[in-house]
């Protein structure tokens, strides 16, 4: 398929319930292009999902949601990144006001070297949050899922905790800034399968209040847990770009585009 | 063995091969030699230990109060070591209050905030070259700074400003490196919930690189104590001199522990000998104690995490 | 109308909702099981349809009702509607959700039981289209096996659609054998109906319709029991014909 001579098929969204808006979004490490004029929607109070082959710069893409990309020497975006109608990259956008607004759980889990409390606590300490801090660590600590199992060991450190339970502190850790959107990059892909379903599961109730962004590179997880998935692939530039972006249900049952159909029939070459 | 033949082996055949083995002699007999080399490098040590510790003996013995009370004197029976011990305590707290914030400083700026240029590669490597340079040539730098272009003269403020620079690239240096250890999820960690580059470094940065900064600015405190020729070159008395409190020491003549020991090294008296031995023993154990210190404190930061 | 009189409710005590509200919430693959349980929710509709249009078929046969005939095969376009989605449900639960297992077997039974029961829908069309070709004949009295049949395909389908909602090992075996009672009145009509017409040749027409019916009710008892083995299959894993 010739590159980038077909526009991807995208879904259309109610504009009142667009979170992201991309517009030929090209991501740049010096003059190497990773993520190639990608346009796409983000809806809110919905998990999305970013699947492709590994290189194809789906992290890159989901780094660029919050300025993450900023924190790597030579890196900068062309194009446009919105977020709720504003240019998270136009001159005098805080980049650290951008991250308590979309918060990110990562790849493997990052438990700060300190206590429990403290994991949580960290965030809206420096956000200069001022109520009820106990209160505040309790419910992001119950909205991950993580409350009863550490209820009574908050002291103890977070490194202390098995796998699945670091990465629900990483997300309680997000939570507790309360953000608008969490974006995840890969973050089941070290741990075994029943944290993996306990965070999907976690996910689920998350989206009533949150809008998710994932990227996975385990194609069933896309399929179970999303609602709308983008299909990305590496192109002869080595840069990513969009093949498809649909509902779940039909990107993984009909979808449009041969490439996509060879991607998720597991015939990729 | 025929190639394409599959023989499959008897259970006598396997036992024969499992049971015979290389013998690792050659193993063996490095590891005996690596043991004598830390037997004859301790054994080293000891001898030098013991030979001093008895010397010093009837120092100590006879006179330990008055030894560590008593101010310089030509007569060895009348001698002491206390202007010492205060001149190098002084000429700590120098070192201590100047190289340690302006190294730690130094170095969380090239770590975590400047650019990898060729401009900030240029300087770490010239960082390094300045802790291999010989102390006598920052003797010679304080000389010619501090001594003379500044007009301090020579007194204690010159050589702790001495010893503070001579010190300053290996605070600078083992930050870094303390530094560099901290994972970089950590610090990603931090700015994924919206942390400002300094709440970062405050927050989690330093206090997980704290241990490692801790115990290279002790290292480094304990090789300044032992410094002597550079304070020999900025006016560090090495005869006898009155002045026995600090506030005489800080305008006037001073001197410190290693610089009384390379003085009485030279006197031909032979009671001198013992009143050296005495020194070293007090110098060894005042770096006992601060090393002492630094794993302490290192092993009460590490707990707490 | 009150055709719905002689209609028993299959959901007494609602046991879907029940299972539904059994699962506890939040548990693992919550997605999956409230997909499972949709398909479940439909298939059962499609079992009611279907009990409902072979009552109504029964009735017209009996009552000579045309009209009634009619309902029966204007119904049928939502029973085939209703297995179309519930086809596609279960597509996408498979492949969104990757089921194992029990889980599969189930989702496979619930597709397989869809089918046939779309089948059974259109025998229930075929004996209202005799009811209307017998009410277009002058009068025969009924074999009063016919009716009979039908009451026991009734009381199967329903028994079918419990046990494959709770997967009733027991239940599908107990359905499976009464199959045998169908299979007999079969063989009592056919015999009968060979008898009516040596006896009786102006009646030829209405005896072979009859026939027709009667063995429309046995195919219907046969694809009933089929419904039965899946769910044997759900319980335990293994293929066997029930079917004897």
């Amino acid at each position: 398929m010739p590159e980038g001579s077909e526009a991807a098929t995208l879904p259309t969204l109610d504009p009142s319930d667009v979170v992201f808006d991309l517009e030929r979004l090209s991501c740049f490490y010096g003059s190497f292009r990773a993520v190639r004029e990608i346009s796409l929607q983000v809806p809110r109070n919905r998990i999305t999902a970013l699947i492709g082959p590994s290189g194809c710069g789906k992290s890159t893409l989901l780094r660029s949601f919050n300025r993450m990309n900023d924190l790597v020497e030579g890196a900068h975006i062309e194009g446009s990144v919105r977020y709720h109608g504003v240019d998270l990259y136009a001159d005098g956008i805080d980049p650290v006001e951008v991250r308590r607004r979309i918060g990110m759980v990562f790849q493997k889990p990052n438990p700060f070297p300190k206590s429990i409390y403290d994991n949580v606590a960290f965030g809206p300490r420096v956000a200069g949050y001022r109520g009820d801090m106990a209160e505040l660590v309790e419910r992001s600590l119950r909205r991950a899922a993580l409350w009863d199992e550490v209820k009574d060991k908050l002291r103890d450190p977070g490194t202390a905790l098995s796998g699945g339970q670091q990465q629900r502190l990483c997300i309680a850790r997000a939570i507790a800034v309360e953000p608008d959107v969490i974006l995840m990059d890969e973050p089941c892909s070290a741990l075994d399968p029943i944290a993996t379903l306990k965070i999907e599961e976690l996910m689920h109730e998350l989206k009533e209040n949150y809008t998710i962004v994932i990227v996975t590179h385990n194609m069933q997880q896309a399929a179970r847990a999303s609602d709308l998935t983008a299909f990305l692939t590496m192109g002869e530039d080595r840069a990513g770009h969009l093949v498809e972006m649909a509902p779940t249900e039909q990107l993984f049952t009909r979808p449009a585009n041969a490439l996509t159909e060879s991607y998720i029939t597991g015939r990729f070459g | 063995m025929a190639v394409g033949v599959q023989v499959l082996p008897t259970r006598e055949a396997v036992e024969a091969r499992l049971r015979s083995g290389r013998a690792d002699r050659l193993g063996a007999l490095i590891q005996g030699l690596l043991l004598a080399a830390l037997l004859i490098a301790l054994g080293v040590l000891l001898v030098l230990l013991a030979d001093v510790a008895s010397r010093a003996l009837p120092v100590f013995g006879e006179r330990s109060a008055e030894f560590l009370s008593a101010p310089l004197s030509a007569r060895p029976a009348r001698a002491g070591i206390v202007q010492g011990l205060i001149g190098s305590l002084a000429l700590m707290v120098f070192v201590v209050v100047l190289s340690l914030p302006l190294g730690i400083g130094a170095a969380v700026y090239l770590e975590e905030y400047a650019r990898d240029t060729r401009a900030t590669r240029l300087i770490r490597t010239n960082i390094r070259n300045l802790a291999g340079v010989p102390a006598i040539v920052y003797g010679l730098l304080g000389l010619a700074l501090f001594v003379t272009l500044l007009g301090m003269g020579r007194t204690l403020v010159a050589g702790g400003l001495t010893l503070a620079v001579l010190v300053l690239p290996i605070v600078v240096i083992t930050t870094s490196e303390a530094l560099r250890a901290v994972p970089g999820s950590i610090r990603e960690a931090a700015f994924g919930v919206g942390a400002t580059r300094w709440e970062t470094i405050r927050g989690h940065v330093l206090p997980y690189a704290a241990p490692g900064i801790l115990t290279g600015t002790i290292l480094s405190l304990g090789r300044a104590f032992g410094e002597t020729a550079p304070l020999v070159m900025v006016g560090a008395v090495v005869g006898t001199f009155n002045g026995v409190d600090l506030g005489a020491m800080m305008t006037g003549s001073y001197t410190s522990l290693p610089t009384i020991v390379y003085n009485w090294s030279r006197e031909p008296q032979d009671a001198f000998r013992a009143l050296t031995s005495a020194t070293i023993v007090v110098l060894l154990l005042v770096i006992l104690l601060v090393n002492a210190t630094a794993i302490f404190l290192r092993n009460r930061y590490d707990r707490r995490w | 109308m009150n055709e719905d009189r002689n209609l028993r409710p299959l959901d007494d005590g609602d046991a879907v909702g029940s299972q539904r509200r059994r699962r506890e919430h939040g548990g693992l693959r919550s997605v999956f099981d409230e997909a499972l349980l949709t398909v479940k929710d439909d298939v059962l509709r499609l079992g009611a349809l279907v009990e409902a249009a072979l009552e109504r078929a029964g009735r017209a046969l009996v009552e000579r009702d045309v009209a009634l005939a009619d309902r029966v095969r204007w119904d049928d376009a939502e029973v085939n509607e209703l297995q179309r989605r519930v086809n596609q449900e279960v597509t996408t639960a498979m492949a969104l959700q990757q089921p194992m297992a029990r889980d599969l077997r189930e989702l496979l039974a619930l597709y397989h039981a869809a089918a046939e029961l779309e089948r059974m829908g259109d025998y229930a069309v075929n004996i209202a289209k005799l009811a209307q070709q017998l009410s277009n004949e002058p009068e025969a009295p009924l074999l009063p096996q016919i009716p009979r049949m039908n009451a026991l395909c009734r009381e199967q389908l329903h028994d079918a659609m419990r046990a494959l909602v709770d997967i009733s090992e027991e239940g599908a075996r107990a359905v499976c054998a009464r199959d045998d009672e169908i299979d007999a009145l079969y063989s009592s009509v056919y015999e009968e109906t060979m008898v009516l017409m040596a006896a009786h040749p102006d009646r030829v027409r209405q005896a072979t319709h009859m026939l027709f019916t009667a063995h429309h009710l046995e195919r219907l008892g046969d694809r009933v029991t089929n419904i039965g083995e899946d769910v044997v299959y759900v319980a335990t894993g293994r293929v066997e014909d029930l079917n004897a």
